[in-house]
């Protein structure tokens, strides 16, 4: 059990959607990750969650494994919605300064170019090759102002 | 009404039910002060024995001669009062109770003095209605010996028959060509694994042989009047292009006839003719033809005539029979759900992919593949069988309940395939297995046995081999915590049950209510599951909600008895809460008026020239609305005259107005609705002052005046739903006469949110609670300080309006 | 993957390059009813006789005295009963019907003629 309060949010999700969970493994079924990954189970998730074990979800890996593919938010026969509750403890782990540096140093990477992936002089010089015409750095301003407002630059900076 | 009357107030303890949160001796001392009462007290249990014997006594050593009871809702304990007073010598129409369980101390749980407030008030409504009570005296009516039974399935069949040894006259009306409903359709039934149709099958030809059943094949209900003892019900026998009597099932005609089209008992796996009988075991034995597959070649009727018989007439048509009816029992069973809703499954998608009735057709012997279990793609036998449960049940995107008996005829699939196939690999997949009842979990253990593997786990999609047409189940198997694919041959589906189609129409023909789930919603769930809330009018079997056969078959023979009950004496007594009319306040005596007549949606009140109106008693309802619509307010109804209501708007105001909601709530839907949020201790704030109403009809624009003038906060009127009301048309002279308030009310200065009419059905509990919580948060908005400035610049207006109609 | 549901024992009909194809295939049966869509010369006989009334004659288009398309026929496998009227009153024999793979004629083996049609004339 945890020993501090949950965070607000969280308990609302809980006793609005997740405490309707009735552990059918529905969600899992078609999982893609759970597939590949024998640790990720997003029922047991959900089952810790019930249980109080929050803390544990929030400061581990396995969230961050979702694909975000919303399989489970299609098939939950109680209208869990597996996957935006993901979503909301990958934002509260997040900070919570639990966010694996990768994720970050992808989120950084948009932040600064605009892509998450780098695009490299060696991408360049293929696409030429290629008859490709060269990709132009995007515009960043309205997505830099996006990161703002939902405050993910000032966890990135921070 | 005397002028002195002498009341008695018992507050009930209800154990703790009440007790726990409305402070009872308090509420019996507040009691104690109101004029007229010369008895208050309190007590713990006032329905049972020694409560009452205490109400008894003090009549008589009081004198009493009103007696009020602040305990549970009238809906639950009126009659237990009335009879208790009447067994002291006192009229049992001179009592009045007051709700402070469901409507208060159930859903205030969390304030304990605004609830012992609020119960206060409502005993001091209920003390200043009982000053304006008058004896009445039950009204007896003849009860017609004749049960009407609508459908002929298992529990419809056993109601049927237990009626008919009873001595009773019994019309069976069942809507296809043949009576045995789906427990027809099944091979074998669980846990004894008998055959189906032959345990049924004796029945039917009972039902068939009985001298007092009519049997009406074919045939739907059209229309109903009436009440309890006495209703008029209007049959309207489809034409099967075939004369009953001169029809002996020889079957010639179905030989010669060229059109093949798919047969509904056989869910549409195999085929019939256009000229048929659904099964071989039918009752009655008389064939029908189908007229949208029928191309009118009239090769069956010279096949017929080659038997020496002319039981074939094209020009048919279709019959009507009015019926004289004393009791009517609802039997109408339950659909399949559609299991292609489940896209994720394939049916109708995928070929192998089955229900489970599609399977017990296949697994029956005198199915269309006589007992062979065979794959739709290729028509192999298969090896390995999936079958799957909750398709369409316990789903918040299909329908949230459990069906109840598909794990058991799940169990039964997977031991059918066992005992035809036995080295079939057969898995069951369920999320929970629920065998309660005798025998089932043996039934189970016997599954298990027979080398059936259970797998836990609800399968998120299907998959199909395109080349084998063989099934991928995806699944997490709980047991490992692992996600798994099974690869099967076919894969069995276990859909929900469902209302059945048409139960819409007929609860609106019969005023009553479906519940949320769209089964037919009895009295009381636990004390009265097979009542309606229409006296005279009860449901068994599926109708009523999913069920297994023996639950039919119980439920059937005590519709019969509860039936049975009301027809046994040839007379019953009837509520003498009729109107009537003073004759030299009627208008029509000068001018043209007769508006009592159109409104009256029993033709209960006839008007003849020049003459006063005059009232049929034994054809008026109790709805009010003719009271209400009155315009010289000659009408009243008892025991809820204007006075009676009045007095209890007054009574509820006295104090801090400002704060109260007045609500007048219909007995059928809305007060039941708010009875359920109590009984589901749903909370809600302790504001609302109910006005108990027969019919949301009743509610005369005086009483909303009324409720404005004393200073109200809100006022609602509430009644059933369009289409649903328990008086037919009610509801809609409510909303005709009501609307037009919301404009004329703010033109006095009072804001139009201050008015409130909503419409909604006796299990929408919760709509009722968000309802009151989205008034009192509008009155919070509004603020007491408005409130009290608006009511003050209305009242002159108010005042007028009541003046003028002699209120 | 087809997501259309067929409901079970509907009539399925696809319209082909040549030809259309009504089918019904019950567990244990399988109707087929198909047109030969380049030999129909849209007479509209099989229209007129059809005792369900479930096919529509659709004339030819024309644009001035110059012919865009030929009459041909539409079914609707709502209506369609697979007696075999059209089939056997075809003069071009572009319609054949297949009971399990063998080509039968209801109303041709039952020796019968619909009535209905004969109403409506």
């Amino acid at each position: 059990m945890s020993n501090e309060d949950v965070p607000k949010e969280l308990e609302e999700l809980i006793k609005e959607k997740v405490l309707f969970c009735y552990q059918c493994g529905a969600c899992v079924g078609s999982c893609p990750t759970s597939r590949v990954i024998s640790e990720y189970n997003p029922r047991k998730i959900m089952e810790k969650l019930i249980l109080g074990h929050w803390e544990e979800v929030l400061s581990g890996k396995l969230i961050w494994l979702c694909t975000l593919c919303h399989t489970c938010y299609e098939v939950c026969p109680q209208g869990v919605g597996i996957s935006h509750i993901i979503v909301v403890l990958r934002n509260l782990a997040a900070q919570r300064r639990s966010a694996p540096a990768e994720f970050l140093l992808s989120a950084k990477q948009l932040a600064s170019t605009g892509w998450t992936s780098p695009i490299t002089s060696a991408v360049q010089r293929y696409r030429k090759e290629l008859g490709l015409p060269e990709v132009k750095n995007p515009e960043t301003g309205e997505l830099i102002r996006i990161l703002e407002s939902t405050k993910l630059k000032q966890l990135l900076e921070g | 009404m005397t002028d002195e009357p002498r009341i008695g107030v018992y507050v009930c303890h209800c154990g703790l039910n009440i007790a726990a949160t409305v402070d009872c001796e308090k509420v019996a001392k507040e009691a104690a002060r109101i004029p007229n009462v010369v008895v208050s007290k309190d007590y713990r249990y006032m329905c049972a024995d020694p409560g009452q014997e205490m109400i008894r006594q003090d009549i008589k050593d009081f004198k009493l001669d009103r007696v009020v009871v602040a305990s549970c809702s009238p809906r639950m304990h009126e009659p237990t009062f009335r009879k208790c007073v009447e067994s002291a010598g006192l009229n049992p129409y001179l009592y009045e109770m007051a709700n402070i369980r469901e409507l208060c101390s159930w859903c205030h749980a969390h304030y304990k003095a605004e609830a012992t407030d609020k119960s206060i008030d409502l005993v001091k409504m209920a003390v200043a209605k009982a000053k304006y009570l008058s004896p009445l005296n039950v009204i007896k009516v003849p009860v017609t010996r004749a049960a009407l039974v609508i459908g002929g399935g298992v529990a419809g069949i056993h109601a049927a028959l237990d009626l008919a040894d009873m001595g009773f006259k019994v019309y069976l009306v069942e809507r296809t060509p043949s009576i045995g409903g789906k427990m027809a359709q099944l091979d074998k039934t669980f846990p004894t694994l008998d055959c189906s149709i032959c345990i049924l099958g004796p029945k039917m030809v009972d039902v068939a042989r009985h001298p007092n059943i009519e049997l009406l094949s074919y045939a739907e209900v059209k229309k109903v009047e009436g009440y309890i003892g006495n209703f008029k019900v209007t049959v309207t026998k489809k034409p099967r292009y075939v004369i009953e009597k001169d029809c002996n099932g020889c079957g010639e005609c179905s030989n010669a006839c060229p059109v093949e089209v798919p047969n509904e008992f056989d869910e549409n796996l195999g085929f019939r003719k256009a000229i048929y009988v659904p099964f071989p075991q039918a009752v009655p034995m008389k064939f029908t033809i189908d007229m949208d597959a029928c191309i009118e070649c009239y090769n069956c009727i010279e096949a017929c005539k080659e038997q020496g018989r002319d039981a074939i007439n094209f020009d048919q048509k279709e019959e009507e029979r009015e019926l004289d009816i004393g009791t009517i029992v609802v039997a109408c069973g339950y659909d399949l759900f559609d299991a292609s809703q489940v896209k994720a499954y394939g049916f109708g998608i995928y070929d192998n992919v089955f229900t489970a009735l599609e399977l017990e057709r296949m697994t029956n012997a005198s199915g269309p593949t006589q007992g062979q279990v065979i794959r739709f793609s290729d028509r192999q036998t298969p090896r390995s069988a999936a079958i799957i449960t909750c398709v369409g049940s316990r789903d918040e995107k299909t329908n949230i309940w459990c069906s109840g008996f598909c794990c058991m005829y799940t169990l039964k699939n997977a031991l059918l395939l066992r005992e035809h196939y036995p080295d079939m690999k057969i898995h069951v997949l369920f999320m929970d297995l629920r065998a309660p009842f005798k025998g089932y979990e043996e039934f189970y253990r016997r599954a298990r046995e027979e080398g059936i593997t259970f797998l836990r786990g609800r399968p998120t999609e299907i998959y199909e081999d395109p080349k084998t047409k063989n099934l991928l189940i995806s699944m997490e198997n709980l047991s490992t915590g692992e996600p798994m694919d099974l690869e099967t041959d076919i894969v069995v589906l276990s859909p929900a049950a469902v209302p059945t189609a048409g139960s819409e129409e007929l609860a609106r023909l019969l005023t009553v209510s479906r519940d949320a789930s769209g089964f037919f919603m009895e009295a009381h769930p636990k004390l009265k599951p097979i009542d309606s809330a229409t006296d005279g009018i009860f449901f068994c079997g599926a109708a009523q909600g999913p069920k297994d056969i023996p639950y039919s078959v119980s439920q059937g023979s005590a519709a019969a008895s509860r039936a049975g009950r009301i027809m046994a004496r040839g007379e019953w007594e009837i509520e003498p809460i009729v109107a009537f009319v003073d004759a030299e306040k009627c208008r029509n005596t000068k001018v043209k008026c007769g508006i009592c007549t159109t409104k009256c949606p029993y033709g209960a009140i006839a008007t003849e020239e020049k003459k006063a109106a005059i009232v049929n008693t034994a054809k008026c309802h109790g709805c009010g609305t003719c009271a209400a619509d009155c315009p010289s307010n000659a009408i009243t109804q008892r025991n809820f005259s204007d006075a009676q209501i009045l007095a209890q708007i007054d009574a509820a105001l006295e104090e801090k107005p400002e704060e109260k909601i007045i609500g007048f709530l219909c007995n059928w839907c809305s007060y039941g609705a708010a009875d359920l949020a109590g009984t589901s201790r749903f909370e809600y704030p302790p504001n609302m002052r109910i006005v108990r109403v027969m019919c949301s009809g009743r509610v005369d624009r005086d009483f909303v005046f009324e409720a404005f003038r004393k200073g109200a906060a809100m006022v609602m009127v509430s009644g059933c739903r369009f289409g649903d009301c328990h008086y037919i048309s009610g509801n809609y002279n409510a909303e005709k006469r009501i609307t037009p308030l919301l404009t004329m009310l703010p033109r006095f200065g009072i804001s139009a949110e201050r008015l409130r009419l909503e419409w909604f059905s006796a299990a929408e509990a919760g709509f009722y609670v968000n309802l009151v919580k989205d008034m009192v948060e509008t009155m919070k908005k509004i603020g007491s300080e408005k409130i009290k400035v608006e009511n003050e610049n209305a009242r002159p207006f108010l005042e007028r309006l009541l003046a003028q109609s002699g209120g | 993957m087809s997501w259309n549901v067929i409901g079970r024992g509907d009539i399925s009909k696809r319209d082909l390059e040549k030809r259309t194809v009504m089918q019904r295939r019950l567990l244990v049966k399988k109707y087929e009813m198909e047109l030969d869509r380049d030999t129909c010369i849209g007479c509209g006989i099989c229209a007129d006789i059809c005792p369900k009334e479930a096919i529509k004659y659709q004339p030819a288009e024309f644009k001035g005295m110059r012919a865009l398309s030929r009459p041909s026929i539409d079914f609707d496998q709502e209506k369609c009963v697979l007696c075999g009227e059209c089939v056997s009153m075809c003069p071009m024999h572009a319609l054949k019907m297949r009971i399990e793979q063998a080509e039968r004629v209801p109303v041709i083996e039952m020796n019968v003629f619909a009535l209905a049609t004969r109403k409506r004339w």
